[in-house]
This record gives structure tokens, C-alpha cells and sequence, in this order.
């Protein structure tokens, strides 16, 4: 009898010792699985990657050059042709090739994945503003607190806040009469700000919101961020926020 | 003679609880209790002549390896097959060739391959272990019960005979407690049918 409950009870520690063994295992088992998806995810996110930025060069090595080619074709033909009834439609040209030229940097920096910090952003906003109202008799000035150039962010998310900078840019050169713009760029517990400020005229309440404005929203609420419209005599402010990763 | 009556009354309950219980009627084991119901009856009624308890170790072999080969891991299904029939049919050679009421070698037969049984049930457990404590397992409480009745039936059967020249109260009291033991091995299987869950 003895023997018996001595064997019975060896069985159960056994059992129960073997239990804890194939629960650790199977623990180990799960956490193997886990890393080989995150390792595939990876993989898969870094394929991408390098195949945006090949077809980032790509585009830099053949399109950048045809449309430099173009540019520099138009400016011999504007040279070489006399007569002034041409001349509007050269400029055409030209002014077609560099918005051409402009567009596919943009798309470059876009696709480009070593740009998607915001020290980046800031910089190619910053020049892309100047650019902008290089020619236009509006002031700018640019303002940072509290950057942290390294921060990142998606990359869906930094193509959606720069084409609401454009917007909101090209909504000031058309409709605001400012003569000064103020960009500030500012984070605050892990989101990215970006406010842009003129001191036009506002925008009064029986104004019609175009499809700008719609669209500054879409993208906002597409990337989970935020936008807010302050309006005034004294002038518009639009402020983007967006999370950082 | 109270002790018949308190048997009965177990096996019984054991019989209903088991049919009663989703998982141990759909493993067969109520097959098996209500074998030993109806061969006890035939020797109660049947005195000093049972029609059919000599046959008793060939349906309870059968009875208890359908019972295993639904609880038992299915990698250990063929050993049970194997111990099974081999079983079966030396009992069945056994009671064919037995001029006795019972035979002797086919109740050894039915002993060794329930206690073959149950061991390789435990061996199969610890070999591959689930989430369930074993001890929450209805089948580690019927093979901890069958081990030690079988243990004890052969320790009981073996000397018989000697005993019966030599030492008559020895005898009588190894029957006594053999009758103790078959009371706590289908007691200990009606508690495992009424506490268990699996």
C-alpha cells in the first residue's frame, strides 16, 4: 500500500514538473514565433524602404536630368528665337519644367526614407517657403522651440503635413494680402507643431471654406493629428500637430 | 454481508454518475460499471453457480481498453490495441479451456492488462502533458483505483489455493481485506467522477 501511494505520488510531481517544462516551452515557442513575424515585418518594412529610395535615385538619375535637359533646351531656343510672339509660351515652358522640377523633388524627399525626421522637415519646409515667396513681395520669418531634430515621424504622416504647408502657403500668396508670414515649428509631449501666421486681411465668416480647407482636414484626421484655424482682422493662423513616433 | 450491500450501492452510483457526466458516457467507461453490475448480480442470484461471471475477465477487458483508447493520448493508441487484444483473447483460452466456475488464469489475465493499462495511461500523461492538473483528471482516478484493486485481486488470487491447505485465517483475512480495498478502489473512482472535470 505504501508502494503504491509512494508511486502515485510520484507520478503527480512528475506530471506537475513536466507541466511547468512543456508550459515554458511552449512559452518559448510563442515568443520564437513572435519575433520571427517581427523579423519578417521588418524585413518587409526595410524592402520597402529600399525600394522607395531606389525609385527615389531613379527618378533624381533620369527624370531630374530630362527636365533639366528641357529647362536648358527652352532657355537656347529663348535665345536664339527673336521674335517676342514666342516668348510667352517659352516662358510657359519653363515655368511648366520648373514646377515639373520642383514636384519631383518634393516626391524625391518624400520617398526618400533618411528624410523622415523632423529636422528634415523643417528644413525642406523652410526652403521650400522660400522658394515660395521668393518672388512674391510677402516677409518670412521662421521661429523653432523645443525641437529635437532626431525625432521621427511616419512617413505618411510627414507627406500629409507638408502638402497641408503648401496649401496653407498657397493660401496665403492668393487670397490673404500679407505682407509678413511667420512659420513656427514646435514639439510638446511627443507631437510635432507647425504653425504658419500671416497678418492679411482673415478670413471673414461668409467666406467660402474651398476644397483647401477640406482637404487640410482629410489628411489631418488620415494621420491621426490635429489642425486648428485662428482667424482675425489681424490676420490667419493655422496650426498643424501631428504625433511623433 | 453489509459490506455486499455498500459495494452494490458504489458501483451503482459509480454506474449513473458515469452516465450522468458528458465526458466519461462519451469515453464508455458507464460500459464498463454496468459490466460489473450485472456479473455481481448474476453471482449474487446465481449462487453457488454464476451462469455468466466466468466470463466476467473478457467484457471487462474490453469494457475498460474502449474506456482507454478514448482517454489515452492518441500516440499510445496501437500499445493499447496491442495489450488489449492479447488480453482478450488469452482470457478468452482461458475461460474455453477452464472446467471451473471462474478461471483463475483469465482473472490473472484481466488483472495484468488493467494494470498494464493504467500504467501506460500514466506513462502516456507524463510523456505529453496538457494544462490540466492530473489530478483533475477523472482517468488518473480510475487508474490509481484499478492499479491497487489489481494489485491487491492478484495478491489475493495467487496463493489461494496454498493458503486454503496451509493457512485457512490468513486466507480469510486476505478476502476481508481485498473486500476493503474493492470498497476504496470504487470509491476513490466515484469521487474522481463527482469532483473532476475532465
Amino acid at each position: 500500500m505504501l508502494l503504491f501511494t509512494a508511486f502515485i505520488i510520484f507520478v503527480v510531481v512528475l506530471y506537475n514538473r513536466k507541466q511547468v517544462l512543456a508550459a515554458k516551452e511552449a512559452q518559448l515557442k510563442e515568443a520564437e514565433f513572435e519575433n520571427e513575424i517581427l523579423q519578417k515585418e521588418l524585413e518587409r518594412q526595410r524592402a520597402i524602404q529600399d525600394e522607395r529610395h531606389r525609385i527615389s535615385l531613379d527618378m533624381h538619375d533620369e527624370l531630374g536630368a530630362g527636365i533639366s535637359a528641357i529647362k536648358l533646351q527652352t532657355e537656347f531656343l529663348k535665345n536664339k528665337i527673336n521674335d517676342p510672339l514666342y516668348f510667352d509660351d517659352i516662358n510657359d515652358i519653363l515655368k511648366a519644367s520648373t514646377e515639373l522640377n520642383l514636384t519631383m523633388r518634393e516626391m524625391m524627399w518624400s520617398l526618400h526614407a533618411g528624410n523622415n525626421d523632423v529636422g528634415h522637415f523643417i528644413q525642406f519646409s523652410k526652403r521650400y517657403a522660400e522658394g515660395f515667396f521668393q518672388k512674391a513681395r510677402i516677409g518670412i520669418s521662421f521661429e523653432e522651440h523645443n525641437i529635437e531634430p532626431q525625432a521621427l515621424l511616419a512617413d505618411e504622416v510627414r507627406r500629409n503635413l507638408f502638402l497641408c504647408f503648401k496649401e496653407a502657403l498657397n493660401n496665403i500668396y492668393k487670397h490673404s494680402c500679407a505682407s509678413v508670414v511667420n512659420i513656427i515649428y514646435t514639439s510638446e509631449q511627443n507631437a510635432f507643431k507647425l504653425i504658419i501666421e500671416d497678418n492679411g486681411k482673415g478670413i471673414a465668416d461668409n467666406v467660402h471654406k474651398g476644397n483647401g480647407f477640406h482637404n487640410m482636414e482629410r489628411r489631418m484626421q488620415a494621420v491621426k493629428g490635429g489642425w486648428k484655424l485662428t482667424t482675425g482682422e489681424g490676420g490667419t493662423a493655422l496650426s498643424f500637430s501631428v504625433g511623433l513616433l | 454481508m453489509y459490506l455486499l450491500y455498500i459495494y452494490i450501492t458504489i458501483v451503482s452510483l459509480c454506474f449513473v454518475m458515469s452516465g450522468f457526466r458528458k465526458v466519461s458516457r462519451a469515453s464508455g467507461l458507464w460500459i464498463y460499471f454496468l459490466l460489473v453490475l450485472l456479473f455481481e448480480f448474476d453471482m449474487i442470484l446465481h449462487q453457488p453457480t454464476p451462469l455468466i461471471y466466468k466470463y466476467s475477465p473478457i467484457f471487462l477487458t474490453i469494457a475498460l481498453m474502449l474506456y482507454y483508447l478514448k482517454s489515452i493520448e492518441p500516440k499510445f493508441k496501437l500499445y493499447l490495441w496491442i495489450l488489449g487484444v492479447a488480453g482478450v483473447v488469452l482470457s478468452i483460452i482461458f475461460v474455453a479451456v477452464s472446467e471451473e466456475q471462474f478461471s483463475n488464469n483469465a482473472g490473472l489475465v484481466k488483472a495484468l492488462a488493467t494494470i498494464s493499462f493504467c500504467l501506460l495511461w500514466f506513462f502516456s500523461q507524463l510523456a505529453m502533458p496538457n494544462n490540466t492538473p492530473i489530478i483533475k483528471k477523472l482517468a488518473f482516478w480510475v487508474s490509481s483505483a484499478l492499479l491497487l484493486w489489481s494489485i491487491f485481486f492478484i495478491f489475493r488470487l495467487m496463493p489461494r489455493y496454498l493458503l486454503n491447505t496451509q493457512d485457512k485465517n490468513f486466507l480469510a483475512q486476505i478476502r476481508i481485506a481485498f473486500q476493503y480495498f474493492t470498497l476504496l478502489a470504487y470509491a476513490t473512482m466515484l469521487g474522481g467522477l463527482i469532483f473532476t472535470k475532465e
